[in-house]
């Protein structure tokens, strides 16, 4: 009898174990298909934010990544000053913004330029034009460490 | 402007020479005699700097001050080929004595104003880049005494239409000096492949001679064609060379017409004559990501090399810049519509950022540039000296007694 209690018990154990799935669950290990595809689509955001970084329509060869106008009313783009990203220091936000006169983000800042440099109205922080700044602003400042308030 | 009467004497006192070899003193002398030297402030500026002990001199032998070099050269008298630390007599000699038919003179440096008139349906001009370049024609203007010549190293037009360029030519002919050295940069060049700029501004590249110094201007922003197989329009074909960092171009240079042309033309100039080479882009390897450079850079300064007084002035990189290879010095000058920031590579040991700009403030880290061409401060070459003048800031990126200072 006890005999059977413990085979029953392992048992149930056992379709358990099966039936829940292993110890990460339902996290699988991605494929590498899975991340090549996860990176493509990155990488299209990045292509868009390229294009809205020096005010053009689509990325070169890719009408079909089109962007909205980034809304320029003086004709111009970030990349004016920003070639590449140069100077975006994206890492170092959160911190206290001259311009702005209060502990700011990246978003905040990026529509600082928008709406005073570009003469743009603000973006939304949720909105397709921030998502691609932000994906171009990254791409281009990856692996640097993150250090929030460095001037 | 200091009212203050040049002496040769009093030169000579301050250097606490008794004679300088006449080769050496014809120069002043002459200019005494013309009154020209009298109507420059530049050799009151350069006494100043050999007074203040500040060594702008490229003599910088251990043991040997640039001072003490120029009277024990000038005490070995004629000498030439003997050596004094190190340091061959003749080059003071030779060249003083070459270049004897030098006249030093000032000038200004406008580059990179970039008008814009956006494209339709807005056709309007940016304002901001109309009101910096109109204040530095303002700020030129205001100079007393007036320089001699004005230096415009490029991209007067941001898209490479004609009608920027007509404004801009409106806006530099408000200048009081009518002599304007012009050279074209890509922005001006690749809307119609320069048919507008030579139209308005004459054919590139040039050479001419002026008050003994000679000038040479190219232009090296020519790239392979990348439009063609593409099909692209004028328009297209403009937008991409707008990008500072576009991935298709690719670099840029004189090509191969213009190196011919420049190789045959050095060579009927007398190697004693000094030289200003201007061109938009650097000639040295600055960043070529961003155009910062020029393919055919290092056969150029080869041909340079065997001239004794070689200074480049270069716009397009809108920053303070100055890079030494050998004898060859090369100066870049700011834009009067934004300033780029510093690319991210290992910068010149003798040169010094720009403080950042503060980006709220659109008459920041931009300017204009003034100096002059002058023996003195060398001592045994004329030399271009050019002072930084930035609208709104008044710290000096360059220290006093840098070459290239700004002007306080």
């Amino acid at each position: 009898m006890r005999n059977l209690c413990r085979w029953g018990t392992a048992a149930l154990l056992a379709g358990l174990i099966v039936l829940v799935g292993r110890a990460d669950g339902f996290r699988q290990v991605p494929t590498k298909e899975q991340l090549d595809a996860y990176e493509t689509e990155r990488m299209d955001w990045v292509r868009k934010g390229e294009a809205l970084w020096h005010g053009e329509p689509y990325p070169v060869g890719r009408p079909d990544l089109k962007v909205p106008s980034n809304g320029s009313t003086v004709g111009m783009a970030c990349a004016m000053c920003h070639p590449d990203a140069a100077d975006t220091n994206p890492e170092t936000w959160p911190k206290y913004a001259l311009q702005l006169s209060k502990v700011a983000t990246l978003r905040e800042q990026i529509n600082w330029c928008v709406t005073r440099q570009l003469r743009a109205p603000a973006l939304p922080h949720d909105g397709e034009q921030m998502l691609a700044y932000e994906a171009f602003i990254m791409h281009w400042n990856k692996g640097k460490a993150i250090d929030p308030g460095r001037h | 402007m200091k009212d203050r009467k040049f002496h040769f004497g009093d030169f000579l006192r301050r250097l606490r020479i008794k004679k300088l070899p006449a080769e050496v003193a014809g120069v002043y002398q002459r200019g005494e005699v013309t009154g020209e030297l009298r109507e420059y402030t530049p050799m009151h500026d350069s006494l100043e700097f050999i007074e203040n002990g500040a060594d702008m001199g490229r003599i910088t032998q251990p043991g040997v001050t640039r001072r003490e070099f120029l009277g024990k050269s000038a005490m070995a008298g004629t000498a030439a080929g003997v050596l004094l630390s190190g340091v061959p007599l003749v080059t003071l000699i030779n060249v003083a004595s070459a270049q004897g038919r030098v006249t030093p003179f000032r000038f200004a440096v406008l580059a990179d104003p970039h008008l814009q008139i956006t494209w339709a349906p807005e056709n309007h001009p940016t304002a901001r880049f109309v009101e910096t370049l109109e204040r530095a024609v303002a700020e030129v203007n205001q100079l007393n005494p007036q320089p001699d010549v004005v230096f415009f190293m490029g991209d007067l037009a941001h898209l490479g239409r004609k009608e920027e360029m007509e404004l801009g030519r409106n806006i530099l002919s408000k200048l009081k000096v009518k002599r304007i050295l012009q050279i074209n940069g890509e922005h001006d060049w690749y809307y119609d492949m320069g048919a507008a700029y030579e139209q308005l501004f004459g054919k590139m590249p040039w050479a001419l001679d002026y008050n003994g110094v000679h000038f040479v201007a190219v232009n090296n922003i020519l790239t392979r064609d990348y439009w063609t197989d593409r099909g692209w329009t004028p328009q297209q074909r403009m937008s991409e060379m707008l990008k500072l960092d576009g991935k298709i171009a690719g670099l840029w240079g004189i090509g191969q017409a213009q190196l011919e042309w420049l190789r045959n033309h050095l060579k009927t100039v007398p190697k004693e004559t000094p030289l200003v080479v201007m061109s938009h882009a650097p000639l040295w390897m600055y960043y070529p990501n961003w155009g910062f450079a020029t393919v055919e850079g290092i056969s150029i300064l080869e041909m340079l090399k065997p001239f004794q007084s070689v200074t480049c002035l270069h716009g397009h990189v809108h920053q303070a810049v100055y890079k030494e290879i050998e004898h060859i010095r090369s100066i870049g000058m700011l834009s009067t519509a934004w300033p780029w920031p510093y690319p991210p590579v290992a910068l010149p040991l003798e040169m010094k950022r720009m403080p950042r700009s503060d980006p709220g403030d659109p008459f920041d880290a931009v300017g204009w540039g003034k100096g002059f061409v002058d023996l003195v401060t060398r001592g045994t070459q004329y030399t271009v000296y050019n002072e930084y003048h930035i609208f709104g800031r008044p710290e000096e990126p360059y220290p006093a007694g840098h070459p290239t200072k700004r002007y306080a």
